[in-house]
This record gives structure tokens, C-alpha cells and sequence, in this order.
């Protein structure tokens, strides 16, 4: 089969599964008596494997196979939830994650070792298969009258544990069927372990089936045979003139099936009539409490079915919810940066046509070109909130993360998620994902104190750490926060004044704010070890750095003792931005305003010369001067230069620099554009914009022009 | 796909987009031809390969420009207004070439094609797939991927 097509669909579906299977298990870590969490669960790990070997990868099919058989257990409680069984489930997801993404860089799924992990599973399937006594006896004996060997010998003993539940229309049928000499068989088809295509395989069956006589019903019903919601075996009702042996031949002849029970569903339902206790308690077969299991450990099947079946009532209705509640398209995003582009056309078209109206006095052009105005204002904006996404989406992986790392350091942790339905551009949650893991890391290793320190201090054992997102005018603020240690503004100094950073006297001149400020520096880092969490002096200014190139900001509140606030200010999108306009010569060019401090008017005799380097003095501060026309090589018609000058300070961290253009045209939102691949990694400019005449003016990279 | 630049949708048939440098013929097999543009405003690039002329607005994305002249190492000629951009995709790369003038859309015998070894090569032979013949003219069929080539030229 060729898979490639399918690919992308599953990556990002073994993506999505892996998160629910990380997000269940932790749930179930909280909750081990939540059993509805088990099924679901299970249910991923089932479709992953599913997947996998549809797609022929078998590694983690076969992980996520011994997943199942361990899952299997905990949901029947032949074993009790503990934390290694979670720890080793979590690290079978790493695994798999590992080689889906292995898989999906176009690498071998063989990247990690599974034989460590699989061990560990099959290591615990066995204890749990001694520790528990009598229900765990259950499983090995059950297993042969799962699947028996010769249907004809358990036929007359099946009925007490296979009994299906007939309502009073099946009855009338088979009633009516075997009044007509015709004979009713209940027949129980096992398919082959690790058959990939059950589906069609139970589709085959059926249509088997229906070509010998009337198929009355199955458990499960056909359209969850459809859709591979059953295990390894389903139930049939069939009315047919055909003898037993040769419906069970019929069937045996389909492929991957491994064995087909056939009974007869008259003996079955005599023995549901008839007055015997064991019978008509073992027939309403759908609602036993796992309590009141049978003595005899070989009928446990029929509890263990029927929580089966409740497994698959509660998967079936799950799924449901998510059909419903899960309306969305998924859209490549080029196609939206298309959409967005021909948007963008539309509106300088619009504006042309303006123009005409205008110039020829047609008043009822513009009147309609009002109208026109209105639709294309809301069609962009629609456009743009379709690129939107739920921070939650960033948000989903960290509970994994500060739960590892909890463990790890010691340490308790409460991690409080708020405002995870905050909405930004598609291409800042793409980026935010890495600052904001350092962030946490941060206020986990350094923020928040030991339990037994916590307890000194009067504060509760268990840390708070927030990641909180919410908007804040047209922006989107990301804080995290920790009741931690806080920072101490003395022990910055004195690290900063230890590592050069700053002089003993610029120490003693800075307030307290900003002195904690100084963690942004480059190469800063308090950690009294290094750490493999953090503490390597690459940390904050990396995040500071990363999040001013997505045009924030980020800043630091503390206070000792009482914890601290790392707030992180995004703009809603990076796809438009502020700018200011500047001409050099007949060239325009746009400055992100982000990094611009305020633009000043100078004569030539304001410019000084240190070391050969052209400066100017601006409130007590130098700065250096860059020539836009000098750097970009704009041709010019000669002399043209006058002795006015126009300087752009832009900053970007603490260093500022001063930009000369020849005019400044004004601040304008600007819809950011590519270069394209052709142009790619071009310095000093960072991309284009289509202006409203048409034109295209380029976008500087203020980093990279100082 | 972008390979298919000598099968043309008819066995043995190339459609080709003929178009004029300075006093020579050339062609681009025409399924790699997106559109036609007249010229507009072009912006410089600072910093790009001198062959890119420049950035250009089209329907709202912005395109690379690339003379062709200069590409191909012939000697500039002023714009008229016969001047046109030839939008052509090459993989996944979409660009504008800069062409004196457009003239037709010709159908080629492939077996007319002479592949450029027999062809005397000069220095930009590698911009060179083959030269057609029609009649009497000759059609210098270019060889796009290396014309637009990201290989060493950019950076």
C-alpha cells in the first residue's frame, strides 16, 4: 500500500493521541479510581497501535501492544494503579513520541531502544498477574474459553458465559426463523491476533453471513464493526438454513480470522427461560458489578466481557462527544497566508477604484465603494482570526513537564493553567513553546523552595506555579508566577559586579527593579550549581531575546519570600505589524515599531566622530549613527543630501543605535510578506510589505543593521 | 512535474513561450509559464545577487525579479514598452524574469531540439537545455531550475 499519502494524517493524529495518552495518564495519576479515564486511555494506545501497523510500524505497534495488555488489566482492576506503573506508561509515551517524530523528519521509527521500557511493561504485567490473588487467576483460564478449540464441545457450556441479550424483536425473528424450520446460530468470531484491517475483515464476515441467511444482530452493532471499535472478537445472530459446521467452515475460510464459536441460539434461549439462578444471573450479562463476579474463576469472562462492552459503550459515546463538539477543518497554512494576500489585493484594488471615483466625480461608486470598504474591513479581520490559535495548544504540554521535573528536584508542585483559550497568531504559538519551558523550569528549579523549607516558612508544602494567559489591550500577556524564594536584588548585584557586568558603582545607582533586571543580560545565571534544569547562563536572555524577536516583551516582578511574576507581552499577531515609513532617496523602507525609542531632527553639526565612527550625543547618552543610505548602497542623484537629518533611534536590548533617512513618512500597520526562498537569508532585511499603492517597501532587521 | 520540461502534452511536442533578448530568440517549455505581466514597479533588493532585480507585488505576495539579461550575461538594453515579466515556477520556487519582449507560443518538434553538447558551449551553456529550430529561426530553450538556481549564487 502506498502510505505516503496518509503520512501527514498520521503524524498529526499520533501527535494528538500521544497528548490525550500523556494528559489521561496524568489525570489517572490523580484519580487511580477513575476508570472512565483507563478506557480512554486505552482507547488511544489502541488506535495508535492500530495506526502504526496499518502503516506498517511495527516497533510501535508492538510498544503500544504491551501498552494495551497492561491498560487491559488496570481497567479490568486485575491491578492496581501505582505511580511506577504511570512512570512507565509516561516513558513508553516519550518513546513513541520519539519515533512518530523520528518517523515524521523522514527517519527510521527504530531512533530509542523499547526494549528497556518493554521489559519494565511485561515486568509488571507479571507481578500485577501475582500480587492480586483470585481475580487474577482469571485471565490465563479465561483466555482458552475465550477461543475454544472445538466450538462443538463448548457449545453447551458457552451459553452460560457467552449469552447475548436478546430483545423482544431478535426473539420474534428467531422465533419466527425456527417456526419456519429454519435454524438461529449465535455465533462468536475471534479474529487473529494483530490483524491490521478488522474492519474489513468483520465486514467480510458479515457479508459472509448475510449471503447464508439473515443476520439478526451483532455486539457490537455493525456500525462499530465499521469503524474497528471492538477488540479481537464480536457477536453475530443469524437466522439460516445452513448446518452449524458449514457456517463455522464459511467463516473459518475468511482470512485472519482465528476461530468462529458457533452456538445455537435456541439452547441459549431455553436456558435464559428456563428457571436456573446461574443462568438468568449471568445473562443480563451488560450490568454486573465487578463485585459480584462469579466464584468459579473460568466464568469471569462474562463480567470481563461485559466491562468490555461498557468499555466500548463509553468509547463509542466518547467519540460522539468529540465528532460534535470538534467541528473544525484543518488547513495548511499556507493556504490562509494566500487568502490573506489576495484579501490584501483586494483592498488596494478597492482604493484604486476609489481613485477613479473620485477623479471622475462618480458619486455612486464611492457610495457603493463604502459598502465594499465595510465587507473587506470585516473579511480581513475574519482572515486574520482564522489564523488564530488557543494558547492552549503550547499550554497542553507543560503539566507533563513540571510534573517530571517536580519529581525530579523534590519538589511540590501545583500547576495552575488560566486562560488557556487566549488566542494568538499561529506563527507566535509556534515559537512560544521554548521561552516559555525555560520560564517554567526556572520558577521549579530556582523559584520555589523544598517542601520541608516551605513548611519552615509558614507556606504550604506543595509550590503554586502559574502560567496564566489573558489579554491586555491589543496585546497578549503570558505570565508565570511561582510563591517561591523570589529574587534577591543584592545577590544580582553582587553576581553582576563578580562577573564584570557592571561596575560596583552602577550597582549601587540602580533601584532594585531593575537590578533583577539584569538576569536578561547575557550570560547571567544565579544557580548556585549548575543544574541540568537550569543554571547553565544561557537561560534568560535567550528567552529575552527569542521573545523580542517575536516583537515582546518580557519583564520581571519579585519580591523575597513571596515569589515572583515573569510577564511575557506578545502581540496578537506577527503577521501585521506597526511600522514606521522612512524614505532614503527615493527608497522606502519600513522599521518594525517595536524597536524604535523616538525619531529626532538634527543638523549635520550634531554628528561627532569617536574612533572614526560617526555618534551623537542624546541626553547625556552616545550613540552611534548608521547611514541607511551608506548601508543599503541606494543610488542617488548626487548633492542631494541636505543638512536636515532625520534619525530613527532604535534599541534592541540595551544597546541603541541612531538610523539617518532622508524623510519620515509615518507609522502604518503593514502586513508582513516573505521574500520568498529565493531571497531567503538575506542580512538587514527581514521581509516586505505591500503597500496601498502597490508598491512593495522592504522591512528592515533592526538587529542586524547594528 | 517540473521536470517535464521536453514532453509537452502531446507525444513529441513541445509548447514553448517564445520571447526576445536583444536580438536572440529564447523559450521556456510553457508549463512551467504562469503569466505574463507587464512591467510595474519593481523594488530594489539591497544586498540580493546583482541578477535579482528586484521584488515585485503580485496579488498581494511579493515576488523575486530576475533580469534575464544579466542572468544570461548579455549586455543591458533600456526598458520599452514592449519589456514584459514572465512568471515562471521552477519546484517550488516562484520568480519573475525580466524579457525584452514576448512574441508567441510555438509548438516544437521535440526531435528539432538539439541538446546543447552538439550545440557549441559557451559559458553560460549551463542556463541551456537545447536549441529548437522552426523554419528558419532558432529558439535558445532555457533550462529554468539553473537559471533560478538558490545553489551558490544567493548568499
Amino acid at each position: 500500500m502506498d502510505t505516503n499519502q496518509y503520512m501527514e494524517m498520521f503524524l498529526e493524529e499520533s501527535r494528538e493521541h500521544l497528548d490525550s495518552l500523556d494528559d489521561g495518564l496524568m489525570t489517572l495519576e490523580k484519580d487511580p479510581e477513575e476508570l472512565s479515564i483507563l478506557n480512554d486511555i486505552f482507547r488511544n494506545a489502541h488506535t495508535l497501535k492500530g495506526m502504526s501497523a496499518t502503516m506498517g510500524y511495527t516497533k510501535i505497534a508492538e510498544l503500544t501492544h504491551d501498552m494495551e495488555n497492561i491498560l487491559d488489566l488496570l481497567r479490568h482492576e486485575k491491578m492496581a494503579v501505582t505511580e511506577d506503573i504511570i512512570d512507565t506508561l509516561l516513558k513508553c509515551g516519550d518513546s513513541l513520541r520519539q519515533m512518530v517524530e523520528s518517523i515524521g523528519e523522514g527517519g527510521p521509527e527504530d531512533v530509542v531502544d523499547i526494549s528497556e521500557v518493554a521489559a519494565k511493561l511485561s515486568a509488571l504485567v507479571n507481578s500485577g498477574g501475582q500480587a492480586s490473588a483470585a481475580p487474577a487467576a482469571a485471565p490465563a483460564p479465561a483466555a482458552p474459553a475465550a477461543a475454544p478449540a472445538a466450538p462443538a464441545a463448548a457449545a453447551p457450556a458457552a451459553p452460560k458465559s457467552n449469552a447475548l441479550e436478546y430483545s423482544d424483536t431478535d426473539r420474534g425473528v428467531i422465533n419466527q426463523a425456527l417456526d419456519s424450520g429454519m435454524r438461529a446460530y449465535h455465533i462468536k468470531v475471534t479474529l487473529a491476533e494483530g490483524c491490521i484491517l478488522k474492519s474489513a475483515r468483520s465486514y467480510m464476515v458479515m457479508n459472509t453471513l448475510d449471503q447464508m441467511g439473515e443476520v439478526v444482530k451483532s455486539v457490537p452493532p455493525t456500525e462499530d464493526l465499521e469503524q474497528e471499535k471492538f477488540d479481537q472478537s464480536f457477536d453475530v445472530v443469524v437466522v439460516t438454513d445452513s448446518e452449524p459446521k458449514a457456517v463455522e467452515d464459511a467463516i473459518l475460510a475468511i482470512s485472519e480470522v482465528d476461530s468462529a464459536e458457533v452456538m445455537d441460539v435456541a439452547e441459549e434461549l431455553k436456558a435464559e427461560e428456563a428457571p436456573a439462578a446461574a443462568a438468568s444471573e449471568a445473562a443480563p450479562a451488560a450490568s454486573p458489578a465487578p463485585t459480584a463476579a462469579p466464584p468459579v474463576p473460568v466464568t469471569h469472562t462474562a463480567p470481563a466481557k461485559a466491562d468490555d462492552k461498557k468499555a466500548m459503550a463509553a468509547a463509542a459515546k466518547a467519540n460522539e462527544k468529540k465528532l460534535k463538539s470538534g467541528q473544525s477543518v484543518r488547513v495548511d497554512i499556507e493556504k490562509l497566508d494566500t487568502l490573506l494576500n489576495l484579501v490584501g489585493e483586494l483592498v488596494i484594488n478597492k482604493v484604486r477604484l476609489e481613485q477613479i471615483g473620485i477623479t471622475h466625480r462618480l458619486t455612486e461608486l464611492t457610495e457603493t465603494l463604502e459598502q465594499m470598504d465595510r465587507v473587506t474591513t470585516d473579511l480581513q479581520t475574519v482572515v486574520m482570526k482564522v489564523r488564530m490559535v488557543p494558547v492552549g495548544q503550547v499550554f497542553n504540554r507543560f503539566p507533563r513537564m513540571v510534573r517530571d521535573l517536580a519529581k525530579e528536584l523534590n519538589k511540590e508542585i501545583n500547576l495552575r493553567i488560566e486562560g488557556e483559550e487566549t488566542e494568538l497568531d499561529r506563527t507566535v504559538i509556534d515559537e512560544i513553546g521554548d521561552p516559555l519551558m525555560h520560564l517554567l523550569r526556572n520558577s521549579l528549579d530556582h523559584g520555589v523552595e523544598h517542601p520541608d523549607d516551605r513548611e519552615a516558612k509558614g507556606k504550604p508544602r506543595a509550590g503554586d506555579v502559574g502560567l496564566i494567559a489573558r489579554h491586555e489591550g491589543n496585546n497578549v500577556v503570558i505570565m508565570v508566577t511561582d510563591d517561591g524564594k523570589g529574587i534577591d536584588a543584592d545577590v544580582i548585584r553582587r553576581k553582576a559586579i563578580e562577573k564584570g557586568m557592571i561596575t560596583q558603582d552602577e550597582a549601587d545607582n540602580i533601584n532594585d527593579a531593575d537590578a533583577v533586571r539584569l538576569i536578561f543580560l547575557p550570560g547571567f545565571s544565579t544557580a548556585e550549581k549548575i543544574t541540568d534544569v537550569s543554571g547553565r547562563g544561557v537561560g534568560m536572555d535567550v528567552v529575552r531575546s527569542k521573545i523580542e524577536t517575536l516583537g515582546g516583551h518580557v519583564d520581571v516582578e519579585t519580591k523575597i519570600d513571596e515569589g515572583s511574576v515573569f510577564k511575557i507581552k506578545l502581540p496578537l499577531t506577527l503577521a501585521i505589524i506597526q511600522a514606521l515609513m522612512v524614505k532614503v532617496a527615493e527608497e522606502m523602507y519600513a522599521i518594525p515599531l517595536g524597536s524604535i525609542d523616538s525619531t529626532i531632527n538634527i543638523t549635520q553639526e550634531d554628528i561627532k566622530t569617536v574612533k572614526n565612527k560617526e555618534v551623537i550625543v542624546l541626553r547625556g547618552q552616545i550613540i552611534p549613527i548608521i547611514r541607511l543610505g551608506d548601508i543599503l548602497s541606494v543610488p542617488r542623484e548626487n548633492g542631494e543630501e541636505n543638512d536636515d537629518i532625520f534619525v530613527v533611534v532604535v534599541h534592541i536590548g540595551e544597546r541603541k543605535a541612531g538610523i539617518v533617512v532622508d524623510n519620515l513618512i509615518g507609522q502604518q500597520e503593514i502586513v508582513i510578506k516573505t521574500l520568498g526562498k529565493l531571497l531567503a537569508g538575506l542580512k538587514v532585511i527581514s521581509g516586505a510589505t505591500v503597500l496601498g499603492d502597490g508598491r512593495v517597501a522592504l522591512i528592515l532587521d533592526v538587529s542586524a543593521l547594528m | 512535474m517540473a521536470k517535464a520540461e521536453i514532453t509537452g502534452p502531446i507525444e513529441g511536442e513541445v509548447q514553448v513561450v517564445a520571447f526576445k533578448l536583444r536580438d536572440e530568440e529564447y523559450g521556456f517549455d510553457i508549463l512551467n509559464v504562469k503569466e505574463i505581466k507587464g512591467l510595474t514597479d519593481i523594488t530594489r533588493v539591497p544586498f540580493a545577487s546583482d541578477f535579482i532585480k528586484g521584488v515585485i507585488n503580485l496579488r498581494g505576495s511579493v515576488l523575486p525579479v530576475i533580469d534575464l539579461k544579466r542572468r544570461l550575461g548579455l549586455l543591458d538594453t533600456p526598458y520599452t514598452s514592449d519589456t514584459r515579466i514572465v512568471i515562471v515556477k521552477s519546484e517550488d520556487i516562484e520568480v519573475g524574469m525580466i524579457v525584452d519582449a514576448v512574441t508567441e507560443v510555438i509548438t516544437l518538434d521535440t526531435e528539432h531540439i538539439e541538446a546543447t553538447k552538439t550545440v557549441s558551449a559557451g559559458e553560460r551553456s549551463q542556463f541551456i537545455r537545447g536549441i529548437g529550430k522552426m523554419d528558419d529561426r532558432l529558439i535558445i530553450m532555457l533550462n529554468l531550475d539553473e537559471i533560478v538556481g538558490v545553489s551558490d549564487e544567493i548568499k
